[in-house]
């Protein structure tokens, strides 16, 4: 599960950057290749952000749980 | 023989020491022993940095009872009274002056005369029923149970059996000697190699064995004595794991971008948690700690503990990270011992290390796939990529959209530049104006579609993706109404209803004098309609 998520926000940080590039590849750039392109950017940009939005870190101390486990 | 205390020779060994202390004070020392251990556990420090053999033995002969008294005692100073004062003076409240600890026991001598007269002792002790043997020893254990210490010898003997490891130490300077046992496993987890002539520190609790009648000190941990013996220890145990590749950067891991689930080790107590939790900054991660000592050769056992805790979970965490502040080489034993570098080299989860110490790193460190300085290096390590992330997600944000408002305002440039032409092409042939005007109208109009369209879909992206797109959009619109006004002021219809007029002779459009000849036939376009005319007379203007 967070394997997942993990790769996915690696995966739209890649493709975001790979829009970038294509952007910087094109002498003349297409507009309705653009439009599709800042769209997909725009969708990209909006995953990620809502991914590493600013959010308080969980905190456990596990050690109670073992001495529960009688080890 | 009534009472054990003087039945023979053999007992004289561990006779001294049950005349020597009187009972309350003895077990106020071990009452004070027992809480200092509890106290040092909890603070994850050695028992001698909360409170000396010495103060303890010296609350234990005053028996203090404001924190005054408390101060009075060598070794106890202004901070040591703030921090544990209440609870010292509580343990001393608690055990009230005369309290046996087992009945009819050593609570001879209290004068401390080493060799009291038996007849005294029979005295003191008239009307008790006599001990046996083995509950004298009993409550001699019991006793000693309370006397956990922390001792420096050097090594005289060394007998090591498949279970247990018999060795004695004594001091060089004169012939004080003691005999110590080990259980194997810990001797193995200690990482220490006795041998005769080493000089070591070994923790411990006495104990006499029955049926021998014998002392011996039941060490727990062993530790190198000496900056020199251990930087020896350390060189020989680095060349070992270095030959067998443990240290070898084939073997490091990469650690994993946006880790969500860290496992911690580190005290509970310090600086080094407070520091690593601060600077990881609001990730939204999940921390798990597991709480270990983490100071001296005393901390091998919990983090052995911690570290094989994690990796019997190793499928739930992303990330293992192992920190505490730093420390002198003795003090940060624990982690050049061989037990814990080799859990640490075969952790499953990447294990990052901040252990901070600059001049000799542990070699856990050096055995764990990441090593920095601090706490706060490691918790700067696991952020970084976050960082990284979010800057590049402003960065891409702003390269698209920029990229698109320029290729929008190239193409609103080249539609300019078309119309411009098209007015050129219009203004020199106007006989095909209709035509070509109806031709721009529809150009116009599919341009203007087209313009529209894309607004439309701009317009549904601003929402997202801000400011940029209304602009450039409304600079295409201003462009295009430019243009129509220009179109507007060089329609030859409007020129006509000026008074200017177009002559043709023979279908083609006049310009000179030139073209003409006379007596020849003109048509005259005005605005409403056209004038057939006779050429009269030529004349040129110069």
């Amino acid at each position: 599960m967070p394997q997942e998520k993990k790769q996915s926000l690696g995966e739209s940080l890649k493709k975001l950057e790979e829009i970038v590039a294509w952007f910087e590849s094109q002498e003349e750039v297409d507009v309705e290749e653009g439009l599709a392109k800042v769209k997909e950017g725009a969708i990209l940009v909006k995953e990620s952000r809502e991914k590493l939005k600013e959010a308080e870190n969980e905190f456990e101390i596990v050690k109670k749980e073992l001495e529960g486990d009688g080890e | 023989m009534k009472c054990v205390i003087s039945a023979s020779e053999t007992n004289r060994v561990f006779f001294p020491f049950g005349i020597v202390l009187d009972v309350p004070m003895a077990e106020l020392s071990s009452l004070l022993r027992i809480w200092r251990a509890k106290r040092a556990s909890q603070e994850g420090v050695e028992p001698f940095r909360v409170l000396t053999n010495a103060a303890l033995d010296g609350i234990a002969a005053r028996r203090p009872t404001t924190p005054d008294q408390l101060m009075e005692v060598k070794g106890i100073k202004d901070a040591k009274c703030r921090q544990y004062g209440k609870e010292i003076l509580d343990i001393v409240a608690r055990s009230g002056p005369g309290t046996l600890s087992f009945s009819g026991g050593v609570a001879a001598g209290r004068d401390g005369d080493e060799t009291p007269e038996p007849t005294s002792e029979q005295e003191s002790l008239a009307g008790d029923e006599p001990l046996s043997v083995g509950q004298f020893l009993d409550g001699l254990n019991v006793e000693l149970s309370g006397m956990a210490a922390r001792v420096r010898g050097e090594v005289s003997s060394v007998d090591e059996r498949e279970r247990v490891v018999y060795f004695s130490i004594k001091d060089s300077t004169d012939d004080g000697m003691l005999n110590c046992l080990i259980f194997r496993w810990q001797y193995d987890v200690s990482g220490v190699r006795l041998r005769e002539g080493d000089e070591i520190i070994v923790e411990g609790v006495p104990e006499i064995w029955k049926p021998m009648g014998k002392l011996s000190f039941k060490v727990g941990t062993i530790e190198v004595a000496g900056e020199g013996a251990l930087k020896k220890e350390y060189d020989e145990l680095y060349r070992k794991l270095e030959s067998e590749g443990a240290f070898a950067p084939e073997r490091k891991r990469p650690l994993p971008e946006f880790p969500e689930r860290i496992a911690l080790i580190t005290s509970e107590q310090g600086a080094a948690i407070g520091d690593f939790l601060t600077n990881l900054g609001r990730l939204g991660v999940r921390v798990d700690l597991y709480p270990s000592s983490v100071e001296g050769k005393r901390a091998v056992l919990e983090l052995l503990k911690a570290v094989r805790y994690f990796r019997s979970r190793a499928s739930l965490y992303d990330l293992l990270v192992v920190i505490r502040g730093g420390g002198s080489i003795e003090s940060l034993q624990a982690f050049n011992t061989e037990a814990l570098v080799r859990e640490i080299n075969e952790c499953e989860i990447p294990v990052i290390a901040g252990i901070g110490h600059e001049k000799d790193v542990t070699l856990s460190a050096l055995a764990a796939d990441r090593m920095v300085s601090t706490p706060t290096a490691v918790a700067r390590t696991i952020r970084e990529p976050w960082d990284r992330a979010r800057q590049t997600l402003v960065q891409s944000e702003r390269t698209i959209i920029s990229f698109f408002e320029g290729a929008l305002s190239e193409s609103s440039d080249r539609l300019g530049k078309s119309v411009a032409t098209f007015l050129g092409f219009l203004l020199g042939v106007s006989d095909r104006f209709e035509r070509a005007k109806s031709a721009l109208g529809s150009k116009l109009s599919m341009l203007e579609y087209r313009l529209r369209e894309s607004s439309t879909q701009l317009e549904g992206m601003t929402r997202r993706i801000g400011e940029g797109w209304k602009n450039a959009a409304k600079d295409v619109r201003d462009r295009l109404s430019r243009a129509e006004g220009a179109l507007r002021q060089y329609d030859p219809n409007r020129l006509l209803s000026l008074g200017y007029a177009i002559v043709r002779a023979g279908g083609k459009v006049l310009s000179k004098v030139g073209d003409v000849s006379l007596g020849e036939e003109l048509d005259i376009r005005l605005s409403d309609g056209i004038v057939t005319a006779e050429v009269k007379s030529v004349s040129s203007r110069q």
